[in-house]
């Protein structure tokens, strides 16, 4: 048949500036650059390319860059040349069109509508180099009722397993076998610097993470792969998988090409074919269902660790957060919209599920409204993009943020969106030997460590703006956010006032 | 020093108590006998290589979830969710089970003499040595084998609807020739070979040496007239995404 | 004194090692004009093998260099007080017993023997590689090594 689909991007190479190396050749997975030294010319498979940016940072004299393909819209605003073309694809293969990341679509960012406070006059602000700022955060359940010896000044109650966080923000789950050892292990040796945790993933605990432990949140979701009692007590806690914010609803497909012996073993099981994560948990069906797999966790680990359940912010988030605090979970992960994925089908990443600013502040404010917030942590995913996103993620509830497109944009991740090919030439994303060898955990670790403490450095001097000196005096603190072109019912919903109000 | 067994009542108590006093015994002997069992919950989980559980009564739900290892012996019925990803052990149950049986199990043995309910066997997996197996001795509800990505399962009886729906590795052996209609797109029905007959024999000759007696005679073990059920392709999903 | 040595399982075959070095070594110290305008030589580290397996190799400053010993007209030297091997090219005549004698084919002719010299100042002096700063990946070291 006739091939409609046109190219997306259009590689520019600065002939003044090119040297020939070859850089750009080597380094290219997706074969775009043809550097033909006998003719003394360099030529490009356009098609190919998927703008991931490997061959423009690699290029030792600045030569390439990526541009659109220079093929116009037909003017009309609904059948606009991506919408024709997404036809033109699926016209082509009768397949479901994967893509990778979180939703792009250009709905509204809530982050960016909101504005911080700071101090003025009455309540003065703190200069973040002369007093101490807490980031500290504690994640796990509360006893309600905490009974003290003032005499021996010891807290007698027994408190429930918590995790202990240096910095606000926790690295995300992402599987071995979406992203590749190295980056995994990057996150884990980051995550022990930095006194926080990493996630495995639905994917287990590959044996050289094992070390990582103490920083590391093990995954149980509904293919259970690697969920043996040697996995569930080699992290230090464990969070269900209900959902993910970019495919909430669905199950997830690691194909069996991306399956290599190192996966095979670590999920424990055969080479090459292909890891179906079921749509629900199926011994999940109610929420009393979901009770019973906490404590089926809770029994099997004897108590020792906090147990999170990750859902992913869909209509009537609330309700469902309140559902799983009842249930016994010591932590809600709640993942927003923009989440993202190693692959989910495109009409689903782009069209399913709610903004996490809302769902976050809906499901404070409903915890709140029953008396229970203070018996679960909230920690909030999906798209936090900065030290300005993760405090007025804290402000509108959340006990922590979680982040992971962050933290791998961080060591080379340019958000290309073709995850699902395998060919990720950054190392991240991939499972070829030749390309994972691009990321050197050390050079990794160091980059998002380097990341984090900047934020960690930001978080203080924005609280300390405030006039605020720790954490928890930030942590759903509306009043220290004002909305900014919202209407009622978003201010509503959010809890927050309009500035100049 | 192991004590030889230990007997304990468990009556009405509440299941966390109930398994810190299990879980403690265990910890002094291989063998525990719970007597008076009342529908506590994971009785067994995690359980470890070496140790035994002996059950009168009625266990909970999410019997022997994450086991480990070693033997629980039912002596009665059993409820749902038995052998939630299990890993290794083995599972009697001289009665019938709920539903939910072996969910996502890895390694392993259940035996069931009656009935099992729905969804059981589901997503099992198997990896190098490791191949998980359920024998049904009377019939399943539907969705047995949903998701099967590798393992054995033998039914006895007659299977409910949409079996082995997903699946994509693994085998199911069947008493009972289904029918045409009842073998889902992407599933190939095929008769017993020798070496099918020879995994039947000696899953059914331990079926017959815990249940024969109370059932008043064995089952025919020689795998004569089996069918098997076996994906077509084991990446069924190939075709269906595109990049 | 310190040397240089390859990582083959950081090396990610890219080339850059070589274009740092060319460019070091060139009269305007820019990559565009050391390629494309300037006469000047190539570069004094290689990368060898492909993607799946590579590594940059080159001179070892050897201890007891063979090159030095073959050396007829006295051009290659070795400064005894920092170990580096370097080419007096004012001495060299360019007859290719060097590239013969190395066991690392370390040294290539374009007029004059040309070979790493730890990017020093000076002759004999050793410098900041410009290989190992320019590796994306750290699969260059500069470490200590023996004498």
């Amino acid at each position: 048949m006739l091939d409609y689909t046109l190219p997306r991007y259009k590689v520019v190479r600065d002939e003044e500036l090119c040297i020939q190396c070859g850089v750009c050749e080597r380094q290219c997975a997706n074969e775009v650059h043809d550097v033909d030294t006998e003719l003394g010319k360099c030529f490009e498979d356009h098609k190919a390319c998927v703008n991931c940016q490997r061959c423009v940072i690699m290029c030792p004299t600045g030569a390439l860059s990526i541009t659109d393909w220079p093929q116009v819209d037909n003017g009309t605003n609904n059948w606009n040349l991506e919408a024709q073309q997404e036809i033109a694809k699926q016209s082509q293969t009768g397949s479901v069109r994967l893509g990778s990341m979180g939703n792009p679509k250009p709905y509204p960012i809530y982050f960016d509508q909101l504005l911080l406070n700071a101090s003025q006059v009455t309540n003065p602000s703190i200069d973040p180099l002369r007093e101490p700022m807490e980031t500290r955060v504690f994640l796990g359940s509360r006893p309600t009722v905490i009974k003290v010896n003032e005499k021996t000044k010891t807290v007698e109650t027994k408190m429930p397993p918590q995790l202990k966080l240096d910095v606000p923000v926790m690295f995300s789950a992402m599987s071995f076998g979406s992203i590749s050892l190295n980056a995994q292990k990057s996150l884990a040796i980051a995550a022990r610097e930095l006194g926080t945790y990493f996630n495995t993933g639905e994917g287990g605990l590959h044996r050289d993470l094992e070390q990582f432990g103490d920083n590391c949140i093990t995954q149980v979701a509904s293919g259970r792969f690697g969920v043996d009692p040697h996995y569930l007590n080699a992290g230090s806690c464990i969070e269900i998988k209900i959902g993910q914010g970019a495919k909430p609803g669905i199950g997830g497909h690691l194909p069996g090409a991306k399956i290599n012996a190192e996966v095979s073993r670590t999920r424990m099981i055969p080479e090459g074919t292909d890891a179906i994560s079921p749509a629900p948990h199926h011994d999940i069906y109610s929420i009393e269902d979901l009770r019973q797999l906490i404590f089926s966790l809770k029994e099997a680990t004897r108590y020792s660790k906090p147990i999170a359940v990750k859902i992913a912010a869909v209509h009537n988030v609330a309700a469902i957060a309140s559902g799983c605090a009842r249930a016994g979970a010591d932590i809600i992960v709640v993942d927003g919209f923009r989440g993202g994925t190693g692959a989910a089908p495109i009409r689903t990443r782009d069209n399913v599920g709610i903004p996490l600013e809302l769902a976050l502040a809906a499901i404070d404010q409903r915890l709140r409204d029953e008396g229970i917030r203070s018996t679960v942590s909230v920690v909030a995913a999906g798209s936090i993009r900065h030290a300005a996103d993760v405090v007025k993620a804290i402000a509108l509830g959340a006990d922590a943020t979680y982040v992971a497109s962050a933290a791998i944009i961080a060591f080379g991740c340019h958000q290309c969106q073709a995850c699902s090919s395998g060919k990720c030439n950054w190392g991240i994303a991939t499972q070829r030997p030749d390309l994972t060898k691009r990321l050197n955990p050390e050079i990794g670790a160091e980059r998002v460590i380097n990341l984090i403490t900047a934020w960690n450095h930001e978080i203080q001097e924005i609280m300390g703006g405030m006039g605020i000196n720790s954490i928890d005096s930030l942590r759903g603190n509306r009043l220290m956010l004002r909305g900014i072109g919202l209407r009622e019912k978003e201010l509503e919903i959010l809890g927050v006032q309009h500035a100049g109000e | 020093m192991i004590a030889s067994k230990t007997s304990l009542t468990l009556g009405t108590e509440h299941f966390r108590p109930a398994n810190e006093r299990v879980n403690a015994a265990l910890e002094v002997s291989d063998t525990v006998e719970l007597n008076e069992v009342f529908a506590q919950r994971y009785l067994g989980s995690a359980l470890p290589k070496g140790k035994n559980l002996l059950v009168n009564g009625t266990p909970g739900n999410d019997m022997a979830c994450y086991m480990d290892g070693g033997t629980i012996e039912v002596f009665g019925n059993a409820q749902d969710q038995i052998g939630n990803t299990m890993n290794d052990g083995k599972i009697i149950v001289h009665g019938r089970c709920g539903d939910a049986a072996g969910y996502a199990m890895r390694g392993g043995a259940i035996f069931i003499r009656d009935d099992c309910g729905w969804r059981v066997g589901i997503h099992m997996k198997q990896y190098e040595s490791k191949c998980p197996c359920v024998v049904v001795g009377g019939n399943a509800g539907n969705f047995l084998g949903e998701y099967l990505a590798g393992g054995v399962i033998l039914l006895m009886g007659t299977a409910g609807e949409y079996l082995a729906t997903g699946m994509h590795g693994g085998v199911v052996y069947l008493k009972n020739k289904l029918k045409d209609h009842q073998v889902l797109p992407g599933l190939m029905q095929k008769e017993a070979g020798p070496e099918d007959k020879a995994v039947i024999h000696a899953l059914l000759a331990e079926y017959n040496k815990h249940f024969a007696e109370e059932l008043g005679a064995p089952v025919d073990d020689s795998g004569d007239g089996f069918w098997c059920l076996r994906p077509i392709s084991a990446k069924p999903y190939a075709a269906m995404y595109t990049n | 004194m310190k040397r240089i040595y390859p990582i083959p399982e950081l090396c990610i075959n890219c080339g850059r090692c070589e274009v740092a070095c060319k460019t070091a070594h060139s009269k305007s110290k820019n990559p565009v004009k050391a390629f494309k305008y300037e006469k000047c030589a190539g570069p004094r580290i290689k990368v060898e093998g492909d993607n799946d397996f590579s590594f940059a190799s080159n001179c070892r400053q050897c201890a007891k260099p063979l090159c030095v010993e073959g050396c007829i007209a006295g051009a290659m030297q070795r400064d005894p007080e920092t170990g580096v091997v370097f080419v007096d090219a004012k001495k060299c005549v360019g007859c290719g017993t060097c590239v013969v004698s190395c066991p690392f084919g370390a040294v290539h002719i374009e007029g004059t023997a040309i070979k790493c010299d730890l990017c020093g100042a000076c002759a004999g002096q050793p410098g900041k590689p410009s290989c190992v700063a320019a590796c994306p990946n750290r699969a260059l070291v500069y470490v200590e090594s023996e004498a």
